[in-house]
């Protein structure tokens, strides 16, 4: 479980890294200790989908620019949900 | 209170008698046209302090990483250019007015002016240098052949150029600008200033390596200016170092068009450290939303 924690973490840094650099664990962790009130590395998937709009707004606070605003968000959103089921698997065992 | 001194010493004290014969001015024309050059000056200082102010401050907020460690060190090589300016021109507007009592201690006021600049420069890119050696240090990428070729050619034809024009300046003007025998010159001013010069060349190319190879779409926005802030403040610097040396053939051109180069210059200067504190402004801002 805490290995999941810490893929998610991991996850989220290596996404906010594109637009942020070498701030991005900086910023993932001031926003998790911020908001969420807990160490980044404990964040779980709905804390994630809690954060979404804290991160856009304080994002929007470096840029004008929307479409790498929402471009990072939906990122971020696609970590938070989980992984759609495997359907070729069950089609190989019908046959 | 800097500027305030150097306002009232401009103002107060005799002129020099060399750029007053050269360009034919009377004692009010020169301090006029003092005032004219000291102005914009000062402006150039406020800037240069604006700018390493704002780059500290932003080292201070990511102090306790390896960038901004590297970041506090070009503030602090930034920081002495920025106070350089100020304490040279004091010092040789001091020393004029007082050679004009006391002929006898041109030759050390010289001596001690072109030591004085040449050593703010030498800790002041010495400094940046290890600061941008550190930020290369973080990607991990060296220099490309190509890239290094270049930068040895661009500094050979400067090295080159800046040995040419002071030995023939010194082999040929009357009186000796340096007041220094051509191997002290050589050992003590040349090799120092290329010294300075080269570590600040390659200051100005290792800022911009980092800028190309780091990542972050919104944090290269501000690494941009800042990095092109640094670079303008060397290479402006090293002109008006360089300037500074060839002066005697400064004095051929028309006082008008020299007056245009300076200013252009120090425009140019001051340019550097306005982009430097937008540009540290910018990368606060990530570490503070």
């Amino acid at each position: 479980m805490d290995r999941a924690k810490s893929n998610l973490y991991d996850r989220v840094v290596r996404v906010t890294h594109i637009y942020l650099g070498p701030a991005a664990d900086r910023f993932i962790a001031r926003q998790a200790e911020n908001h969420l009130h807990k160490s980044p590395e404990k964040m779980t998937a709905n804390d994630l989908l809690q954060l979404v709009d804290w991160i856009r707004v304080a994002v929007s606070l470096l840029t004008d620019d929307s479409e790498i605003v929402e471009e990072y968000i939906q990122q971020l959103e696609r970590i938070a949900q989980p992984p759609a089921p495997k359907e070729g698997k069950v089609a190989h065992r019908g046959i | 209170m800097l500027a305030l001194i150097y306002v009232a010493l401009v103002l107060l004290l005799p002129p020099n008698a060399a750029t007053s014969e050269t360009y034919h001015l009377t004692p009010l024309a020169y301090h006029i046209l003092m005032l004219f050059v000291a102005l914009p000056l000062i402006t150039v200082w406020f800037a240069a302090f604006y700018g390493y102010v704002k780059l500290t401050q932003y080292s201070r907020t990511v102090v306790s990483t390896a960038d901004g460690k590297a970041f506090a060190q070009i503030a602090l090589g930034l920081k002495w250019l920025a106070w350089g300016l100020p304490i040279s021109s004091i010092v040789s507007t001091l020393f004029g007015g007082f050679v004009h009592g006391h002929p006898g201690f041109g030759p050390a006021a010289i001596i001690i002016n072109h030591y004085l600049t040449l050593i703010l420069s030498i800790v002041a890119f010495t400094i940046i240098s290890n600061g941008t050696r550190a930020l290369t240090n973080i990607t991990g990428r060296a220099p490309s052949l190509a890239a290094t070729r270049w930068l040895t050619i661009g500094f050979i034809f400067l090295a080159m150029s800046y040995c040419f024009t002071t030995i023939r300046i010194v082999q040929t003007v009357d009186i000796n600008p340096y007041q220094l025998p051509l191997w002290l010159i050589l050992f003590t001013i040349i090799m120092p200033y290329l010294y300075a010069w080269v570590m600040g060349l390659l200051a100005a190319f290792e800022i911009s390596m980092y800028r190309r190879h780091v990542s972050g779409l919104l944090y290269k926005r501000g690494l941009n200016m800042l990095s092109s802030g640094i670079g303008l403040v060397i290479f402006t610097s090293i002109m008006l170092q360089y300037l500074t040396s060839s002066s005697p053939y400064l004095r051929k051109i028309t006082f008008n068009w020299v007056l245009l180069l300076v200013y252009v210059i120090l425009i140019l200067y001051a340019a550097g450290f306005i982009l430097i504190a937008i540009g540290a402004e910018k990368l606060r801002k990530i570490e503070e939303v």
